[in-house]
């Protein structure tokens, strides 16, 4: 019986083989945003115009307690000067975009290509307000911990939370922010934070088995608690020299605002440009950021060169 | 004191954070050396010195000089150092490849302050995040 000798190859059906564009598009990946999410907003007060705002300082020259040692004499009082910490709004950012009509009319219909660019732009601008409050580091002088040749520890960690509860703050007003390089290779590394016996309570999934210092899920980036005090990565946390610069931050540790046209924290703008036959989009934000209190901020250093195993 | 067996884990390593080295090591960025009002030295990456060099990152009080901007360099010494480390990691073990380590970031800060050059401005970046000049643009 005969063979077949010339079956059809994927070339002979060339012309009526099709080809999909699927309605799934991989998107840019983007940090959630968590510092700008826990640090002190001036935003409210920047609404009504003004570039500069005023947070002042009571704490660097304070009231002092006097002994009345001889009854009836006269007393002293004190007069303590005021020092005038500022945030100066000073930056203003945008990302911009115009595609012509032709290629609008033509882009398949199931893809909105502004609204995924528009999506894009909005998450890249609130990146750069995260990098920016990330960048805060360089200021933090006061409380200095770990080296840029080691990897961040238990004992950095317990050493950061003593610096500020010895400098009064409430631990239930801060949080951590490690870069996940650090929470998963150097952080998740600490015996401690994994045993059974030494975690928490009996009946709760350990960090091997949550990724988390506690039940908590990935959600915005938070990790969960370390003695009590939340635990939130991101990726814009500073490096330089190889070496991370994670932060425990007082919620007035830092300070930002945002002074946007309409309000939002990012503004969307889109214009059939005649000019140019195309639609411009525009994506802004103005923004500043600060330091408010250097002293309620501690840098934790971590060498990148090492993991904890 | 209630434990919950099922979840123990008792073939646990010992208790103490055996550390080793990174596989893979971050590639050398131009770094920038700025010096405090105190004296402290500091470094970031380039955007961040912009930043700072442009007066937008704000320090603490009103009208407080920022950081002096005294060194700049490719951050291939300290990048060398780590590299040179894993061998010293292998052979005279954690300490002495942590202080290569350190000798390096201080080299790179000696060689840094021989020739401070500012960081390009990137308030203005193309398509893939690099700082722009409009004259470049025309």
């Amino acid at each position: 019986m005969a063979v077949t000798t010339d079956p059809f190859t994927g070339a002979d059906l060339a012309a009526t083989i099709s080809e999909t564009w699927t309605s799934i598009v991989n998107e840019k990946t983007f940090n959630d945003t968590v510092l700008a999410n826990f640090i002190t907003d001036l935003s409210s007060f920047a609404t009504e115009g003004s570039d500069i705002f005023h947070v002042p300082n009571f704490y660097t020259n304070a009231l002092t307690v006097s002994t009345q040692s001889t009854q009836g004499a006269e007393i002293t009082t004190a007069g303590p000067a005021q020092v005038d910490t500022t945030l100066t709004i000073n930056v203003h950012k945008y990302v911009a975009w115009i595609i012509g009509d032709l290629d609008l009319q033509q882009i398949a219909s199931r893809y909105d290509v502004n609204e995924i660019y528009a999506r894009e732009a909005v998450k890249l601008l609130t990146e750069s307000l995260e990098q920016a409050i990330a960048a805060l580091w360089s200021s933090i002088t006061t409380n200095v911990i770990g080296d840029t040749a080691t990897v961040l520890s238990d004992s950095e960690i317990r050493s950061a939370l003593s610096k500020l509860e010895i400098l009064k703050y409430h631990l239930d007003e801060c949080a951590f922010f490690a870069h996940p390089y650090v929470y998963w290779n150097q952080l998740h590394a600490v015996v401690k934070y994994y045993q059974q016996y030494s975690y928490g309570p009996a009946n709760e999934p350990g960090a091997v088995r949550t990724g988390n210092f506690g039940t908590a899920g990935y959600a915005l980036n938070f990790k969960g608690y370390l003695y009590g005090v939340p635990v939130y990565t991101t990726s814009n946390i500073v490096s330089g020299l190889q070496t991370y610069r994670n932060m425990l931050l007082h919620k007035r540790a830092f300070g930002f605002a945002t002074q946007t046209r309409g309000g939002n924290t990012v503004r969307v703008q889109m214009e059939n440009s005649i000019r140019n036959l195309g639609m411009l989009t525009v994506v802004d934000i103005i923004y500043g950021v600060a330091v408010l209190r250097e002293e309620a901020a501690v840098l934790l250093n971590a060498s990148s060169a090492f993991v904890g195993s | 004191m209630c434990y919950n067996d099922s979840i123990m884990d008792f073939g646990s390593p010992p208790l103490i954070t055996k550390k080793g080295m990174a596989e893979k090591i971050e590639q050398p960025q131009k770094t920038f050396f700025f010096e405090r009002l105190d004296g402290n030295i500091f470094c970031v990456g380039e955007e961040a010195a912009w930043n700072i060099y442009s007066g937008k990152s704000q320090t603490v009080g009103w009208r407080v000089a920022p950081p002096k901007l005294i060194g700049t360099s490719d951050g291939k010494i300290a990048q060398q150092a780590i590299i040179e480390a894993r061998a010293i990691f292998e052979k005279e073990g954690l300490a002495a490849a942590q202080e290569h380590i350190r000798e390096g970031q201080r080299l790179e800060q000696e060689e840094a302050i021989k020739h401070p050059e500012p960081p390009r401005n990137f308030d203005r970046v193309d398509n893939y995040g690099r700082p722009t000049r409009m004259e470049e643009l025309r």
